[in-house]
């Protein structure tokens, strides 16, 4: 057993390299070291999903317009985002994972957290194992990071990218974390980090001089986190897909090239996005009790402001006739006209349907709205696909 | 860059236990020999299952294969040219 592993926890965070547009290399051997940039469809009015380090040195990043791309890299390579071809390679590194632990969480498509404590080699030499099996097997890179916790593997990540290995003990913690930008820090974003800067706080370091009742004082209960992250403080299990807590919410969201102001188009994204939830809901037996709006909307040229809006719903709600509604609601008493960059619905306090029956006089009814027809809709979508059928009310979405 | 085609086409492929790696296909009446499958990954369009696969032949092109098992037939989905 290493030193380390006798003296303290070791978590990994490992983070596949531009994940989407390393597959598109990975299956294509002609696009390796060429820039890559993955949209979604149609292509021509799509967004960057995805864009290669080759690719990402023209200033091509996630999140900007097809045409803006294609402006600033005329000679690279778009592709069209393929989502079951990802998960295939998401399955194959997972596999990979799970013959050095079954502690393995899945945090997202193409990053996990590995809870190693205990391994016999130092972690130097497992990250450099694990990573040259992912690229022999696969073809991938990925940035491993490892730490006495989640958080500070998270930061370790964040400081070797692209394709490469970090590795912070607890006994470096403060040296080692205090000449860091605050925004490494995992749930620091934009709005926080302009806030601390406004306080003359860029550094981690920085951030930890200053008293948790200061921080309480401006940022309420995520002052309290901040101190902590800070200092590399978090006890976060890893948490396996068998002991997950169960989901608190289903969402869908969705970006447009062009930003949206025709109020009939986005009442048909409503739809469409309600519709995507309502039918997961559905798969997962279970109810939503609210729902969210986030709007994206653009104040001008530079600015774009994120709104989210919520409601509790006065029933339990499974279906897109109830969800919709209450989602379009939210959003017309809120919108001021702004064109839309981007839109989300998410099903809010989910109960599981079993339980929400046992309550009945909680919810007296469990389905308003939602009509028969349902169900054999639900039964063609499982047999034919999901794009099977559609409402005419989501037909709007695409005048 | 790619090209979309989405045709049926003919394919020779050896089915062994639960793999399928095809080896020749025909389109638009002209033989492709696979010299090499670069990717393999599946899907469900509702209950059917389909397979694709990215292969190389001995010319310069990649060419992306869809096998639907509920149909058994091939489809040649893209060609990416260089």
């Amino acid at each position: 057993m290493s030193d380390y592993a006798r003296a303290e926890r070791l978590i990994f965070h490992i983070d596949a390299d531009a994940f989407f547009a390393a597959v598109e290399q990975a299956s294509n051997p002609r696009l390796r070291n060429r820039p890559v940039v993955v949209c979604g469809l149609p292509l021509e009015h799509g967004v960057v999903t995805a864009a290669s380090y080759e690719a990402r040195k023209f200033g091509v990043k996630a999140g900007i317009p097809f045409f803006q791309a294609r402006a600033l890299l005329p000679h690279g390579v778009f592709l069209p985002v393929n989502i079951p071809k990802y998960l295939s390679y998401s399955l194959r590194l997972l596999a990979i994972y799970l013959q050095y632990t079954p502690l393995v969480e899945a945090y997202s498509v193409d990053e996990v957290f590995l809870d190693l404590t205990g391994a016999p080699e130092p972690p130097e030499v497992l990250g450099e194992k694990i990573r040259r099996q992912i690229f022999r097997e696969t073809g991938l890179t990925v940035t491993a990071g490892a730490g006495p916790n989640k958080l500070v593997a998270k930061i370790a990540t964040e400081t070797a990218k692209p394709n490469g290995l970090c590795v912070i003990r607890a006994c470096e913690l403060p040296g080692r974390l205090a000449p860091l930008p605050v925004s490494v820090c995992p749930g620091i974003g934009p709005k926080t980090t302009e806030v601390l800067e406004a306080a003359g706080i860029t550094t981690l370091g920085q951030l930890a001089a200053v008293p948790l009742a200061k921080l309480r004082a401006v940022f309420g209960l995520w002052g309290e986190k901040l101190y902590h992250a800070a200092r590399g403080i978090n006890d976060e299990p890893v948490l396996p897909l068998d002991r997950r807590p169960p989901e608190k919410s289903i969402g869908h969201e969705t970006t447009f090239p062009t930003p949206l102001i025709s109020a009939r188009r986005l009442e048909g994204v409503i739809w469409v996005l309600s519709s995507k939830a309502a039918f997961r809901l559905r798969e997962k037996k279970l109810l939503a009790t609210g729902v969210r709006v986030k709007i994206r909307a653009r104040v001008n040229e530079k600015k774009i402001e994120t709104r989210t809006l919520q409601r509790q719903l006065p029933f339990a709600a499974t279906s897109e006739a109830q969800l919709a509604p209450a989602a379009r609601e939210l959003f017309f008493t809120r919108w001021t006209g702004l064109p839309v960059k981007g839109l989300g619905v998410t099903a809010t306090g989910l109960i599981p349907e079993e339980a929400a029956r046992r309550q009945l006089s909680l919810f007296p009814e469990i389905h308003p709205g939602a009509d028969n027809l349902e169900p054999v809709l639900d039964r063609l979508r499982r047999k034919y696909g999901e794009d099977i059928l559609i409402r005419a009310a989501n037909l709007l979405a695409g005048e | 860059m790619f090209e979309e085609i989405k045709e049926p086409v003919t394919v020779v492929a050896v089915f062994s236990r639960s793999t399928v790696a095809p080896r020749i296909f025909t389109w638009r009446q002209r033989n492709y020999r696979i010299s090499r499958v670069t990717a393999s990954w599946s899907d469900y369009e509702g209950e059917a299952r389909r397979l694709f696969f990215s292969v190389v032949t001995d010319g310069a092109n990649l060419y992306e294969l869809c096998f639907h098992t509920r149909s058994l037939q091939w489809d040649l989905l893209r060609i990416y040219h260089e």
